[in-house]
This record gives C-alpha cells, structure tokens and sequence, in this order.
C-alpha cells in the first residue's frame, strides 16, 4: 500500500473522524473487510449515498415538525431510518443525536424536538462538510490504471 | 459485476434483503455476497411478497422492521401465510423486549439488531446450514 502525502492525509483525516467520535473505528473497519479489487469504490460509494440519503431524512424531519399538526408517522419513520443509516455505516454522532431527538419526541415537547432537530442538522452539516473531502481524496488516492 | 468462486456443483444460497434504505442494502448485500451467496433486493414489504407471488424462493430472507406500503411483521405473516418456509430474519433497529416479541410472533426464525456484523451474519448462516442437512 502506498505510503504517499496523500495516504499519510487520509490515515490522519481517518484518525480524526474515529477520535472525535463523528465515525465508529469498528464499524468502518467492519465495511473496509467488505470493500475488495472487485469493487474498490464500495465505501466511497456508501459514504456518498449516506449523505444523499441523511440529508432527504432530514428535510422530512423538519418538515413534519413543523407541519400542523405534526405529522407523526413521518416523524417516526424517517427517525427510525436515520437511526438504522447512520449506525450501519458508524456514524456515532449523527446515531446518538438522533436517538436524543427520538427520545425528546416521544417524550412530546415538541420545542425541545425542534431544538434537537438544530443540533442534528449542525451535526450532519458537519459530519458531511469533513466526509466530502475524505471521498475526494479516496478517489484521489486511487492508483489510475487507465 | 464479478462474481466469487463459482461453484458449478450444488446450488447456491440465496437471499433477499428487504430494506427500505438502500444504504443498508448496499452492506447487507455486500457481506452476503463475500460469503457466496446470490442477492436479491427489495424496498419494502409488498415488494418481497410479489417476488413470492411470481415464483420466487430464497433460503434466507432478511426483513426489515419499519417500512412503508407493507412493513416486515404484515409482510412475514403473509409469507408465511403462502407457506413460505425460507429462514427469515428480522433486522430492526427496535430494542423494547415487547416490539422484538411482536415481531419475532409474526413468523421469524431469528432477530438480530442492527447493524449487522459479521458475527450475526454467520450465526445466521449456521442456522442455514442446519437447516440443509436437515432436509
């Protein structure tokens, strides 16, 4: 395996993400044992369908908070897919934000959902921001054979 | 799409993964696949039971808990109802005891919560495995 400036950079990148708790070290190498020469794009691949996905989920959060009434059943199913999403691809913060949201939710304060809800999206918005740049440079980081 | 040491004699696994997030379709399919075994997807409930109506049959089927149109306790009832006797395992992010219960009476051979390790994933295909020599 290479050890260019670039996959020193990545290792870093990837280090950061694990010591400050925004990815699972277990999980991510769990989906690393699963990304082969057949098809090397697989994390990449996840990642970026992650944040498409997330993002959709939480428009349609804020959407039915603010909905009046609140739109109950949306709430609960987009909570749930982000829930499942995020710890299937280890991204801690965003899990543990959404269970916080799920909790204060069914706990029916809706202002303090709402509150919640702010966090999250600062989260995501975060999480995404940093995650964009490590697939460029994992696409970067790939030894063109073309 | 490449696939893993063909194996020309006896018949391959197969599976169903039913999951209205394709994140986690993605993975399940992918950990499925590593291990041989032949994938096929659906996006929720009434999905998995029209793959049955045309004929379909996996050895294992992972269902998911919450999805929209038909979600997985409706949908296992029903394959269950049509005599379908695939290993089917529930997924579900639901921890409550009574919610795992409600599922698991629906028909399941097994729950597990995700997300899916590869522990989980290959004390299900033990339970394949048995099942085979059984018959």
């Amino acid at each position: 395996m290479a050890n260019t400036p670039l996959h020193q950079q990545l290792s870093i990148m990837k280090q950061s993400f694990f010591d400050e708790g925004l990815l699972d070290h277990e999980q991510v190498s769990y989906l690393e044992t699963l990304e082969n020469e057949d098809d090397p794009d697989f994390i990449e691949n996840l990642f970026t369908m992650f944040l498409r996905d997330s993002s959709r989920y939480i428009d349609s959060i804020e959407k039915a908070l603010e909905a009046t009434p609140v739109d109950y059943s949306v709430m609960e199913r987009m909570l749930y897919q982000l829930k499942g999403s995020s710890a299937s691809i280890g991204a801690s913060k965003i899990n543990g934000e959404t269970n916080t949201l799920r909790k204060v939710f069914h706990d029916g304060d809706i202002e303090s959902a709402k509150a919640s809800l702010q966090k999250l999206k600062e989260e995501h918005a975060n999480f995404k921001e940093k995650l964009v740049i490590y697939v460029r440079m994992l696409k970067e980081a790939k030894p063109s054979e073309y | 799409m490449a696939t893993s040491n063909g194996s020309s004699t006896g018949t391959k696994i197969t599976a169903l993964v039913v999951d209205d997030d394709r994140v986690i379709n993605a993975i399940h399919c992918k950990r499925l696949n590593k291990l041989g075994i032949e994938n096929h997807v659906a996006a929720n409930g009434k999905e998995a039971v029209d793959l049955h109506c045309s004929g379909k049959k996996f050895d294992l089927i992972l269902m998911d808990r919450d999805m929209p149109i038909m979600n997985g306790i409706e949908a296992t009832r029903e394959l269950r109802a049509m005599g379908v006797r695939s290993i089917i395992v529930g997924v579900s992010t639901r921890s409550i005891k009574q919610e795992i219960q409600e599922f698991m009476d629906s028909g399941l051979d097994d729950y597990q919560e995700k997300p899916l390790t590869s522990s989980k994933v290959i004390s299900i295909l033990h339970k394949i495995n048995c099942n085979e020599f059984l018959d």
